[in-house]
């Protein structure tokens, strides 16, 4: 294809007609051929020994202080230990830390720390480790660092005493700590390079993006782009692994579905991770040998409607726009061959997280009141096209983007449907006057709190981030926000958020589509309770791939 | 050219060798096709905004001969209706490509000297970047557009023409007509339209039509790498990059649309071989 036309010309002009006839037939066949599929072979049984091969997007980001994606989440939970955990259910457990107690006034944490548990080098862990952190992740203000800027002072009451005490009331903080990763402060300090912060150096950024410093329950052993991440089980964590847990994890990436769906047909993948179109999922739903399950991480689809660009900027053109959504069309989709790819949405708070509105209703179309809402903005008649962007990695997005197009041309409005890499849709949203004026995109909880998704999506400060593509500024949810945290009543705060779903919901920021369940294939002899137990599952950003509680068996 | 009993002569070789009639042919029912998209193909609506995710990824069958997508969409209509999209690339990147790269070859030919060397050297520039390269570098910096791709498949197509002409005009300006014109007083341009043109016509449409093909795989090729026209637009490069993905299930996604490209590339093909045979003899 890449052939330059000159040199082909002389080709043409020179050589004998038949042969390149015959070359051109030639090729037909060689195309018919590879077409043909190399997943219709036999599959080979390939014995899996006690790894797990996994697919995965990209190399993810191995320092745990940094991490805001879910591949990073995934390397943090694994090599890593956290004072709380996330609790199947949206709750939270003790982990390092044993228990807590909380003073009077809501400000004052003290947590009992286990005196049992070591580094993968062997050092004992203590609360030194615990301040080290917290100063990292304040310090280095990557991430997450926003969860923890209420603290005012931690201090280690003794090895495995330590205290924090908050600027003020803030509901969310014991559920902060799912992302506040413990690591190993002697090491860290030994490896550190050259760097802007003073006698930390670079805080060891260098070596934590390679290496790992943890005492979670595997040990990042190898860590390259463009190939793989391996990681190899800590036989001396302090929770213990499945008796049946992976030696090894390998982690591949960048794989194609249609390679994805041939590995995992020759058994030489144990599990999926990234979104498969539903034609791969259907056919490995097929596949002796092979499952589907579903990870329910809290998260959902959305088109992000920008409320400071026209004209989405004003109200009715975006109520108008959710009215005339086809949220019947979206069924068919989230049917993936009889197992769920998602639930209805009913507002801006995905089910099973506190603040959910049952009583809310879904999305439902209704093209008379969508072109009314229309006639009343201040475009009237003229509404001008609305740009629309996805990310071109998850294919199948596009089909909701096609979907929005289609029932947007019902009441006149022209879409024009964009697909960007990865990297650019998050350059183009980074200002108001730059995002488009619909952001199609997943967003979800990255704790497990309602606040992590509500306040990075809908607060006027918070940073430009895939989250915030609506640019919402409105006082009032400002306020609410902010009083949410404050709240330490779970059933007053529960029903805060109610109030305040239903404020964003009246604002229509977007069009809340579905809550996602992503499904993923894995082989019948791999257990993996919180990809098919709804039960264990955790919903937080890569909160389910804790492959200290997987299994694999010999391949049937 | 004008229809002279020697192009009659011409066309009636041509007539006699029956691959390059099943080309033309070939290439016949596609450009007829493509104009005609909305009578001819069964469901004009698919090539725009449609969605019927209940319909989605048919087989082939009597309802839907070449199946459906994975968005419920005919796969006939929207090849139909990429040929069109394909054809009117191939005609806008040729209808750039050749007046441009013949003007070129035609002053650097006749003019000499310096005209020549500053001529050939761009033209020698453009011939050193890899034309996929270059096309996906000018796309790839603006958003993916059809506009955009004619134009940077125009940008890299030119030079071949400049680079043809000008070997020619090197051959034709000593001979006896172009001197004796020269000799009564013929304007440069007269000489260089009037008598050196017509003599390069030939070969100019022979590669015309042989690069029909190439141009139209090339535009294929940007759009299979996500540089071609933004949805819902039917593109065959695009449909057979989508379609790819669902192999080997989805078979008729690829198949058909890779099918339809070749079916294009071999059709300008055959005729190119074709008059190339008959101009090659009578000239």
């Amino acid at each position: 294809m890449t052939q330059s036309p000159d040199r082909d010309l002389m080709v043409r002009l020179a050589g004998p007609r038949s042969t390149r006839r015959g070359a051109l037939m030639a090729l037909a066949g060689t195309g018919l051929g590879l077409a043909l599929p190399a997943g219709w072979r036999q599959a080979e049984a390939q014995p899996a020994g006690s790894t797990i091969r996994m697919t995965e997007s990209t190399l993810g980001e191995a320092d745990p202080h940094k991490p805001t994606d879910v591949p990073s989440s995934i390397l943090m939970f694994n090599l890593y230990d956290f004072l709380i955990r996330p609790a199947p259910g949206g709750g939270v457990s003790p982990s390092l830390a044993t228990s807590w107690e909380v003073s009077g006034d809501g400000l004052t944490y003290t947590f009992a720390l286990r005196d049992d548990v070591r580094f993968h080098d062997g050092k004992p862990f203590t609360s030194e480790d615990v301040v080290f952190s917290l100063r990292r992740m304040q310090t280095m203000r990557r991430g997450f660092a926003g969860l923890f800027e209420v603290i005012r002072s931690a201090e280690a009451l003794g090895p495995h005493r330590v205290r924090f005490v908050l600027a003020r009331n803030y509901a969310p903080f014991l559920a902060s700590f799912a992302r506040l990763a413990i690591v190993n402060s002697v090491l860290v300090r030994a490896n550190q390079a050259a760097g802007t912060f003073g006698e930390f150096g670079d805080y060891g950024q260098a070596f934590l993006s390679a290496k790992d410093g943890g005492s979670g329950p595997y040990v990042l052993t190898r860590h390259e782009a463009q190939q793989e991440t391996v990681m190899t089980k800590f036989a001396g964590h302090f929770m213990g692994h499945d008796p049946r847990a992976a030696e090894t994890v390998r982690l591949r990436f960048g794989l194609q579905p249609p390679t994805v769906r041939t590995m995992m047909t020759r058994r030489e993948l144990e599990l999926t991770r990234v979104s498969l179109p539903p034609e791969i999922l259907v056919a490995l739903a097929r596949t002796p040998g092979i499952s589907l399950g579903q990870d329910r991480a809290g998260s959902m689809f959305q088109f992000k409607l920008n409320m400071r660009r026209a004209p989405t900027d004003d109200v009715e053109v975006r109520r108008a726009i959710s009215l005339a959504f086809d949220y019947a069309g979206q069924a068919a989709l989230l049917d993936v061959a009889g197992v769920a790819a998602g639930i209805p949405s009913r507002g801006p708070i995905p089910s099973g997280v506190m603040g959910y509105d049952e009583a809310a209703p879904t999305g439902r179309r209704n093209l008379d009141a969508a072109k009314a809402a229309l006639a009343r903005s201040k475009y009237g008649a003229n509404v001008p096209p609305l740009d629309l962007i996805f990310v071109r990695e998850f294919a199948q997005v596009e089909r909701y983007a096609l979907l929005f197009q289609r029932s947007m041309a019902d009441i006149g409005l022209r879409v024009n449907v964009l697909p960007i890499p990865w990297a650019q849709y998050q350059q183009t949203i980074t200002t108001a006057e730059s995002t488009p004026n619909v952001c199609c995109i997943y967003v979800g909880l990255t704790t497990p709190d309602v606040d992590s998704l509500l306040w990075t999506s809908y607060h006027s400060t918070s940073p430009a981030t895939y989250f915030s593509a609506q640019w919402m500024n409105d006082p009032e949810v400002d306020r609410g926000l902010e009083a949410g945290r404050t709240i330490l009543n779970t059933e007053q705060r529960a029903a805060h958020y109610r109030a305040l779903g239903k404020r964003i919901a009246d604002l229509v920021p977007a069009v809340f589509c579905y809550d996602q369940i992503n499904v993923i294939a894995r082989q019948n002899y791999v257990s993996a309770p919180t990809l098919t137990d709804m039960r264990t599952s955790v919903p937080l950003l890569g909160g389910n791939y804790q492959f200290r509680t997987m299994g694999v068996g010999a391949p049937s | 050219m004008t229809a002279s009993p020697e192009f009659w002569r011409a066309m009636r070789r041509y007539a006699q060798d029956p691959m390059a009639v099943l080309g033309a042919a070939i290439v016949a029912v596609l450009v007829l096709a493509a104009i005609l998209a909305e009578q001819v193909a069964p469901y004009p609506a698919h090539a725009g905004a449609f969605v019927d995710f209940v319909n989605a990824n048919r087989p082939p069958d009597a309802t839907y001969l070449l199946g459906t997508d994975g968005i419920g969409r005919d796969v006939l209509s929207r090849i139909i209706f990429g040929y069109r999209t394909s054809l009117v690339l191939g005609l806008t990147v040729l209808g750039i490509a050749v007046p441009l790269g013949t003007a070129a070859g035609l002053v650097g030919g006749y003019a000499g000297g310096r005209a020549e060397a500053v001529v050939m050297r761009i033209t020698d520039v453009f011939l050193a970047l890899p034309s996929l390269v270059l096309a996906m570098a000018i796309v790839g910096l603006f958003r993916p557009s059809q506009i955009l791709a004619m134009a940077a498949v125009a940008a890299v197509w030119w030079p071949w023409y400049a680079r043809l002409v000008h070997g020619m005009v090197r051959s034709i300006r000593l001979e006896g007509y172009v001197v004796s014109a020269r000799l009564i007083g013929a304007s440069p341009v007269r000489i260089m339209v009037g008598e050196i043109l017509p003599n390069c016509a030939p070969t100019i449409l022979t590669k015309f039509s042989l690069d029909m093909g190439l141009v139209i795989l090339l535009g294929a090729s940007l759009s299979f790498l996500g540089l071609g026209a933004p949805a819902p637009i039917p593109d065959l490069g695009t449909m057979v990059a989508d379609g790819a993905n669902y192999l080997p299930d989805q078979w008729w996604l690829s198949v058909t649309a890779g099918g339809a490209i070749f079916l294009a590339v071999l059709g300008f093909n055959l005729v190119g071989d074709g008059l190339r045979d008959v101009f090659d003899t009578t000239g």
